[in-house]
């Protein structure tokens, strides 16, 4: 991959001390409007846009550039990406210390895939397989047993999948996401790709916990 | 996951390994999932943002050479209202901050470019009139050096003179700050 490091950025980090600040003002006024547009999407009015403007700045320049000097030109990202990704971070960091952090319910939760294929499955119109509304042919007794049995299917299933499956079913049955969003999130050229991807991923699970037992009650 | 990661993701350059983790760690961090997704958006528009400046500025100068090139567009161009440029004729300069009370140092200057601008001058004054610093610089931000003083409770002003190369001037107005510990 060849050099994505931007020349104001390398001059910046090669200049001698009479030039370093000609070199900063340069490469700011390059990236200002990047840096502005990363402090506005956090909301705010135009004072809280601005303090965040100018954290991202003083945090830049810390340390003699320390946090620019570690931008890597081949790991596959360009600088402007990764100077967004650094200036939302840093605009985080200055929100958390001005009001904490603030944690979503679920924010690591390794049951997410789990709870997204679930509610693939029942809603899925092609799916025979409710796995809420399997018949009672236990008594209730045993329906705890039936109901962990089936979960730790659906549990193995799930690990036959890819890391990008599973991503695609949290992205749509977890968050919710159309496929337009999902196929720019993951890359794909059109929402297309996204339900035929989606198709597949649900066409295996369904054949995995069929193939234990677990079928269609209503058919 | 490290900004370099994130930023290879958004940029499809990260190695298939370290893809899979990602990926891994996203579908279980909903944190994740949202940063990802506003930074995603943010790139998106500023890359969309760009391309059209590009493409306006191309439709400009195309434009520029068909007047330049058809006496008669030229004509049909000098017909309409002259332009006026100057103190009179400009749009103001706009001042992002500082606005207002502020409680950090260092103080920071920040106004939009201005086209055609060859250099700023920042004036720093007392709202009685007295000048407390005046600067020049090519950039949209100036930061106030830390051997000028400012003191708690009292009111300035700071107003930027944007120069063109042919000598005209458009100016963001004053703008109040104060500062207070």
């Amino acid at each position: 991959m060849g050099s994505t490091a931007p020349i104001e950025l390398s001059r910046l980090l090669r200049a001698d001390e009479p030039d370093r600040e000609a070199a900063w003002e340069d490469l700011i006024g390059r990236h200002t409007r990047l840096i502005l547009a990363v402090a506005r999407s956090l909301g705010g009015d135009n004072d809280a846009v601005m303090e965040r403007y100018a954290y991202v700045l003083g945090k830049l320049r810390e340390n003699d550039f320390r946090r620019l000097r570690s931008f890597n030109d081949n790991a596959g990202a360009t600088f402007s990406t990764w100077l967004a990704v650094a200036a939302r971070r840093l605009c985080l960091d200055l929100h958390r210390a001005h009001f904490g952090r603030h944690r979503p319910a679920h924010a690591t939760d390794r049951s997410t895939v789990w709870r997204a294929a679930r509610k693939a499955l029942s809603q899925s119109s092609e799916t025979d397989v409710d796995t809420d509304t399997l018949p009672d042919i236990e008594s209730s007794a045993d329906e705890g047993v039936i109901r962990e049995n089936r979960d730790q299917c659906l549990r193995n299933a799930l690990k036959n999948l890819t890391p990008r499956e599973r991503f695609l079913l949290t992205l749509r049955f977890e968050d919710e996401l159309p496929a337009s969003k999902i196929a720019t999130v993951l890359g794909l050229p059109s929402p297309f790709h996204v339900y035929r991807k989606l198709n597949a991923v649900l066409a295996s699970l369904r054949g995995e916990l069929e193939s234990k037992g677990i079928e269609n009650s209503h058919g | 996951m490290t900004d370099l990661e994130i930023a290879a993701y958004l940029d499809r350059g990260l190695q298939r390994e370290k893809l899979d983790q990602f990926e891994e760690h996203l579908s279980q961090c909903a944190e994740c999932r949202d940063n990802l997704m506003r930074t995603q958006e943010v790139v998106g528009r500023s890359r969309r943002s760009s391309r059209f400046i590009r493409s306006g500025t191309i439709i400009l100068a195309a434009a520029a050479v068909a007047l330049m090139a058809v006496p008669s567009l030229r004509r049909w161009g000098a017909s309409e209202a002259p332009v006026m440029r100057g103190d009179n004729g400009a749009a103001p300069l706009v001042a992002y901050g500082p606005l207002g009370e502020i409680s950090t140092l260092p103080v920071r200057f920040v106004w939009a470019s201005a086209r055609d601008a060859m250099s700023y001058r920042i004036t720093v004054t007392r709202d009685d009139g007295t000048e407390v610093w005046a600067s020049s610089s090519t950039d949209t931000t100036v930061i106030l050096p830390s051997n000028v003083s400012l003191q708690n409770g009292t009111n300035y002003l700071w107003v930027v003179d944007a120069v063109s190369s042919d000598g005209t001037t458009r100016s963001t107005g004053n703008h109040q700050f104060g500062f207070a510990r």
